[in-house]
């Protein structure tokens, strides 16, 4: 292989897998949003 | 794509609806708990829901036509445009469905007519799209099973090519729809729509989820080791030379721009009620938005490594051969039934890479094939207030039945041939085109479900989501839908005869709008709540979010 042709390879992995890496790593982090949020943080059971 | 503030906007209104308060302060006209709404179908968990989304993104589409798509389009240089279309008009749209079915909660016909009284053709029309594809998506399943059988004996001998249209398809001379059966088609092919059936039958987390969380893990598993065996060959480095080599002039054609477009649009399953429908399934805490990035991210990741398996095992082939890579290079149904024989049988461990390679065909597929039957399941089971079972049946045991007719003759090829590609580009292409524009310039609805994604995702959208949505995500599709059109009147397609064309190709893309307007006219059962003036469905146990108090407070 040319080393362009690996240069672009790695580049392509890196953005793509690493896109996944970075998208799994948000969802793991951010998981109480929303509606989870207020439940976790008591608010909703509190109000109602 | 991304607006900093649009999640904070939001907070407030939050609070308050958690409170049982309508946006503008008043107690809302109907409170969650004011109705008994039926339990709704569905996935026990989001980690089951992101498995079901990802097994209908991924699917033929990834293996055999992303590969050829990136090596047409300038092989390392398609990077740019296939990046750029993921973030710009892939990731959006999913949002987009996943804000329909995740906010309206039913399948396409109800989350639209929920949307708005005008929009229900919108949905049936896409419930129409899955079924049209759902009878041909099966068929190939059939030959992948088989092909994992052929694989052991290598049964293809010599010539792939006149054993897969020959002895196995036994294909007619001429595209026509005749009545000869072929058992070897049609037999594996019945067993598909048995097992499908079985599937849906099954339900949403116990059939489709069920089915995700085993398969997925599987094909992840199958298929890598297949990208291992296919890189070990020798002259390896020589397909994925050809496949990373950047040809940096193809960034200055703006078909390749259009065609990186397409592929993230196909290969998502993006636009014709799949993510509607699963989304939902989707308890209202899911976080949609960074789900969806988790689902797209995914299946561009697959389809990567479909890319380097693919074409390290054609830099094999051409090696063997003494020939150029891109004398070898094919794409869909000749890649798939051609190409990969001829490697498997000139390969060492040929036989393994075969298995691997269908088992993975099939997989793919399934995953894919369960998504693309539930936008009908779903969509009949709430229109006509059917038990899953009913609708199940309803909607299968018909599309079975023309599938077997159509694709288990001697003139299925030509048949699957042309409806493939008229429902890719005026049905996909076209409901989604359709769909976006009216919701956002008719319904005027894109704010809303901005707001919904902002509340229910981690991951806020705003000013720049909506502006790909109502106006650069529209053009793009018109742009291929238009680049599609003047294809087929440039020639028929495939050199088919006109009439065969007109049948296949025309009147089924053209009846598809027009049954769904039919359709939209039929009165909807009762178990239905098809105004926002009911509750909603809900399919989780504890939830804040109050449709109707939202639109009562607009």
């Amino acid at each position: 292989m040319s080393a362009i042709a690996i240069v672009m390879m790695l580049l392509f992995m890196a953005v793509i897998w690493g896109g996944l890496v970075l998208a799994l790593v948000r969802l793991t982090r951010a998981q109480d949003t929303g509606a989870a949020r207020q439940i976790a943080n008591g608010d909703y059971v509190a109000e109602h | 794509m991304v607006d900093p503030d649009a999640g904070r906007n939001n907070a407030n209104t939050f609070r308050q609806r958690a409170a049982g308060m309508s946006t503008t302060g008043q107690p809302p006209a109907t409170s969650p708990q004011a109705t008994t709404p039926a339990k709704r179908d569905a996935f026990s968990s989001r980690r089951i829901f992101i498995l079901a989304a990802i097994g209908s993104a991924v699917g033929l589409g990834n293996i055999w036509r992303f590969p050829y798509v990136a090596y047409e389009g300038g092989g390392g240089a398609f990077m740019i445009p296939y990046v750029v279309a993921l973030l710009c008009a892939g990731l959006p749209f999913l949002f987009f469905d996943y804000a329909i079915g995740h906010k309206f909660r039913g399948g396409p016909p109800l989350a639209m007519r929920r949307l708005h009284p005008k929009a229900e053709w919108l949905g049936w029309w896409q419930a129409a799209v899955c079924a049209v594809i759902a009878v041909y998506y099966a068929a190939i399943l059939a030959w992948a099973a088989r092909y994992v059988g052929f694989s052991v004996n290598k049964e293809w001998g010599a010539d792939p090519e006149t054993f897969f249209f020959g002895s196995f398809l036994q294909a007619a001379d001429e595209a026509g729809v005749s009545t000869d059966m072929v058992p070897g088609v049609l037999i594996p092919l019945i067993a598909v729509w048995l097992v499908v059936i079985a599937v849906m039958a099954l339900g949403v987390n116990k059939g489709i989820g069920m089915v995700a969380a085993i398969f997925i893990p599987i094909l992840v598993v199958v298929f890598g080791v297949l990208v291992i065996q296919a890189v070990l060959l020798p002259g390896s480095a020589t397909g994925l030379d050809a496949f990373f080599t950047p040809d940096w002039s193809a960034l200055g054609n703006g078909t390749v721009w259009m065609s990186a477009i397409g592929q993230i649009f196909f290969s998502l399953s993006v636009g014709f009620g799949i993510m509607i429908t699963y989304s939902s399934y989707v308890e209202h805490r899911t976080d949609v938005t960074n789900s969806g990035l988790v689902v797209g991210f995914s299946n561009s990741s697959f389809e990567l490594l479909a890319g380097i398996g693919v074409f390290a095992a054609l830099g094999f082939m051409a090696t063997s051969a003494g020939v150029a890579v891109d004398e070898v290079v094919s794409s869909g149904i000749g890649l798939a039934f051609v190409a990969f024989p001829t490697i498997i049988s000139q390969a060492p461990a040929g036989t393994l890479i075969g298995i691997l390679f269908f088992v993975s065909l099939l997989i793919a597929g399934i995953t894919s094939l369960v998504s693309i039957l539930e936008v009908g399941i779903s969509s009949l089971r709430e229109k006509l207030g059917l038990g899953r079972v009913s609708a199940t049946m309803l909607m299968c045991l018909p599309a079975g039945i023309a599938s077997c007719f159509f694709f288990g003759s001697t003139t299925g090829i030509y048949v699957l041939d042309t409806v493939d590609s008229f429902v890719n580009s005026f049905g996909i292409l076209a409901v989604a085109l359709v769909s976006a524009f009216l919701v956002t310039w008719a319904f005027r609805k894109l704010p809303s479900l901005r707001d919904h994604l902002n509340h229910h995702g981690a991951f806020p959208v705003g000013k720049v989501w909506m502006a790909l949505i109502g106006g650069v995500i529209p053009l793009a599709l018109l742009g291929l839908l238009l680049i599609d059109l003047f294809k087929q009147f440039e020639e028929p397609y495939g050199g088919y005869p006109q009439g065969f064309i007109n049948l296949f190709g025309w009147a089924m893309a053209i009846s598809l709008p027009i049954l769904s307007i039919v359709l939209s006219l039929l009165p909807w059962s009762k178990k239905s709540h098809i105004t926002s003036k009911h509750e909603y469905p809900q399919v989780d146990t504890v939830t804040a979010d109050a449709g109707p108090a939202e639109e009562a407070g607009r």
